[in-house]
């Protein structure tokens, strides 16, 4: 009987290990079964005749796309009802599925979709998940040209300019999102220090890293309860460095690329010296908050009352002070440090791509271009449903329905940075209702640096890389926060690049430019 | 042991299939369990020597030698991360096996059974701490406003110390705070073996006038060396590999810290930050298993020549 019992016990444990294995699959039919308001549409052929679509919507490709939202999405199934009815009665052929990821589960579940031929993900954006290099070099994109030929559309939204973002090694890898792609960098000061220092008749004016210097330090002496720098990376970029979206900043280009690329050491440059000197000399006044290396470096400083200014960048000296009183809670004064320059690493730099696992990218391009090209369809991607998710008010303005917010409207309203081309959606929650023509007029006034569209492949020197990484980890942040003394540690500093091989990265950068520079 | 009795014949292993079928479906789930979980997944170690493609797949993505594990080699952190990771491990494991079997002996001799439970339970809070949370305890003590400089050591006259960029300290903070963390419960495991021990052993000693020293060091220590000897044997096949917590949080991971605080574990972490390479983590993952195998079988081969009863195997 204990025996007879025993077995049973043992066989149920079993059964129900093994069980777990094999019923993956029950949702995968689901998105080939999404439903459509009516099965099937009037026989429509296009005017000129030269596309047909099926008169059966069962028979569209459904393309898959993710949207990354911080809230709750109840209304999802509503939002995505609501999109396939606009794609039928626009006659589009193609039909979409968008796809939940939840932020914090990003990189896990797009990765497996992207190499899963059961579940495959049709389109996607590498934005907080990759870069372009390592998509192409993961193979989890295809290449674009020919689509993007059978679409000029794309091509219009995002400006023949700024495509060069998409390519990897002479090749559209990537539709550029239509974004802000040139910043003018500024330092905001807190209104009532710059009016107490005599300074805020100033506002607007531009001013050198030295007068920069000069007006924190008096600010610091008459208001010194404050910090004045809360972060200070962005001064290389001020002192007039491209670094080619490297976040080391390992080799870059002087006068922000615009008419010259020959690499340099930025560390081992009389610019780097001046930086450090004047970190130690903030950090001894107590210009940076105490203990800096342990603390997060943002412009948050700002709106929890430590900070009395900080470096900031927008595309217009308005969007920069909308941005202090909208996010920072600050009324500053701005002093211009740069001028609107579009550098990779100041670019929004961010695209969608076909994944390379996608059944159909054909359909796939078709709605790609849709979200260029097409203000509703993106409309209910990026704001959902009007009057249900946003409202627009007489100002041309959209905003949240009326004592609806973000976290409970039941839509990702508002996420239009994340899809392919925000500036056709309506400005929303902003006081500028020019908003996106603003980011489209940036980009074209923007001066732009040659080696825009540049990705350094750093395969040939990989080793290298990672051994500088770890010499610019190890002193870096001591010295741009001014925590060491700057003689010793910069010499220190600079004899462990040299000896990790900074200068085999320089020439293998600079022989990759030039060839960029051949190709484009 | 006899070598006659160990080895068994077809037909005696049939006949214990057969007495204890039952016991053996009993134990079916947890082997299925640790063939799926732990088995299977070895055949994804193929890919430290290979170059991963996404589209291409495990067994189809391209062959590319050692490459993979060159950068682990190839810089100055090499020589400091193997030093670090090594010595750390040593000195954790010897402090840290003293440490513990000390607290065990004392707690074993309080003998206020509340008292005891208190005491049980204070040394196991540092234990379920995080990582995260401990370091920023520690960052409290440290920091330039923190309690050492401004309580301690500013009332007795001393300038304060910025210990987050003097790397020379950092070998006895982290010894501190892993002590800390980890005493209670090491102690408690050695504890709860000293309490099996049979009685009447202490009961004959103290009838033959066995002081409370001798008890220990004839009695309790040499009952308690197999523990000891298995649990090192156990903790030497992670002698490559470090805490992450306590390496990469507790320094907050300040760069001029990584001379001393740098392990095989936080380089690759960091190493990988810049590209997110499967191959080469499998690769680091992979030496750090191998090596740890290798030194586990020479520290069970040395015991089992010493005293082979307390050999793993």
């Amino acid at each position: 009987m204990k025996r007879k019992l025993a077995l049973l016990l043992s066989m149920t444990i079993a059964a129900s290990l093994l069980a777990g294995c094999g019923s993956t699959n029950a949702n995968s039919e689901k998105s080939d079964s999404l439903q459509v308001s009516g099965n099937a549409v009037s026989d429509v052929v296009s005017d000129d005749g030269t596309e047909t679509v099926s008169s059966n919507v069962e028979d569209w490709p459904v393309v898959s796309f993710p949207f990354v939202p911080v809230y709750d999405t109840p209304d999802a199934d509503q939002v995505e009802k609501a999109l396939n009815d606009y794609l039928v009665s626009i006659n589009a052929g193609v039909q979409a599925d968008m796809v939940r990821i939840d932020f914090g589960s990003l990189s896990t579940t797009l990765t497996l979709m992207l190499s899963s031929k059961d579940d495959p993900i049709d389109l996607f954006s590498y934005q907080f998940f990759s870069d372009l290099s390592n998509v192409v070099q993961n193979e989890q994109a295809i290449p674009l040209d020919s689509y993007i030929a059978e679409y000029p559309g794309i091509v219009d939204a995002i400006g023949e300019n700024y495509m060069i973002l998409g390519k990897y090694q002479g090749i559209q890898y990537a539709a550029p999102v239509v974004g802000s792609h040139g910043t003018a960098n500024y330092y905001a000061l807190k209104r009532d220090i710059a009016e107490k220092i005599g300074v805020a008749g100033k506002d607007g004016s531009k001013i050198t890293l030295e007068e920069l210097d000069n007006i924190i330090s008096e600010a610091k002496t008459s208001c010194p309860d404050y910090i004045y720098m809360p972060m200070t990376l962005d001064l290389i970029t001020i002192q007039g460095y491209d670094t080619l979206a490297d976040a080391d900043a390992i080799g870059v280009l002087e006068g922000w690329g615009l008419d010259n690329t020959k690499i340099i050491d930025y560390y081992n440059s009389d610019d780097f010296t001046t930086l450090c000197k004047y970190a130690k000399k903030w950090a001894d006044s107590g210009i940076f908050v105490s203990d800096p290396l342990n603390q997060a470096h943002d412009k948050s400083y700002m709106a929890n009352g430590t900070a009395g200014g900080t470096l900031t960048n927008g595309n217009n000296i308005n969007e920069a002070r909308d941005d202090m009183l909208n996010n920072y809670n600050s009324d500053v004064v701005l002093f211009e440090l740069t001028d609107l320059i579009a550098t990779d690493s100041l670019s929004s730099g961010t695209g969608w791509c076909i994944s390379s696992v996608s059944p159909h990218p054909e359909a796939a391009a078709k709605l790609l271009n849709l979200m260029y090209t097409d203000e509703n369809v993106m409309r209910y991607i990026a704001m959902g449903i009007e009057g249900q998710h946003y409202v627009v008010g007489d100002d041309g303005i959209a905003r949240f329905p009326e004592g609806k917010t973000a976290s409970d409207v039941g839509w990702a309203t508002g996420a239009g940075w994340y899809f392919p081309n925000q500036t056709l959606l309506i400005p929303f929650e902003t006081n500028n209702k020019n908003y996106y023509s603003d980011v489209v007029d940036a980009n074209n006034r923007a001066l732009k640096s040659k080696a825009m569209g540049f990705i350094f492949d750093n395969t040939p020197v990989h080793d290298q890389y990672i051994a500088v990484d770890a010499v610019i980890k190890q002193y870096r942040d001591a010295l741009i926060y001014g925590q060491v003394d700057v003689d010793s540690y910069l010499k220190e500093f600079r004899d462990a690049l040299q000896e990790a091989g900074i200068d085999e990265i320089i020439t293998e950068k600079q022989k990759q430019l030039d060839v960029f520079l051949d190709e484009n | 042991m006899n070598m006659k009795t160990a080895r068994l014949t077809r037909s005696t292993k049939v006949k214990l299939l057969k007495r204890y079928w039952a016991l053996y479906l009993l134990a079916l789930p947890g082997i299925v369990y640790l063939i799926i979980n732990n088995y299977l997944p070895m055949a994804g170690v193929i890919l430290a020597f290979k170059k991963f493609s996404f589209k291409k797949g495990i067994f189809a993505s391209p062959w590319n030698g050692i490459d993979n594990f060159r950068y682990l080699f190839t810089s100055k952190w090499a020589g400091i991360m193997f030093r670090n990771t090594i010595l750390y491990n040593l000195v954790f494991l010897s402090l840290g096996t003293i440490f513990a079997v000390t607290v065990a002996v004392i707690l074993n001799e309080i003998r206020f059974k509340k008292a005891r439970q208190i005491y049980q339970t204070l040394i196991l809070i540092p234990y379920l701490f995080s990582m995260v949370i401990a370091g920023y305890i520690v960052f409290a003590f440290l920091s330039t406003k923190g309690f050492i400089n401004l309580g301690l050591l500013k009332p007795i006259g001393v300038e304060p110390v910025s210990w987050y960029t003097e790397d020379k300290y950092w070998p006895v903070i982290l010894t501190i705070v892993f002590l800390w963390k980890s005493f209670g419960y090491q102690s408690i495991v050695y504890y709860a073996t000293i309490v099996g021990f049979d009685a009447s052993l202490y009961e004959a000693a103290m009838v033959d006038g066995a002081t409370r020293w001798k008890q220990l060091t004839k009695i309790t220590l040499p009952l308690l060396k197999p523990t000891i000897v298995i649990l090192l044997l156990m903790a030497i096949g992670r002698m490559f590999n470090s805490d992450f917590g306590l390496f990469y949080q507790i320094p907050q991971n300040s760069g001029l810290l990584f001379r001393t605080t740098t392990t095989i574990d936080t380089f690759v972490y960091r190493a990988l930050m810049i590209d997110n390479d499967v191959g080469r983590s499998l690769a680091a993952g992979f030496m750090q298993s191998v090596l740890g195998f290798i030194v586990v079988m020479i520290a069970n081969a040395v015991v089992r020549k010493v005293e082979s009863s307390s050999a793993l195997f």
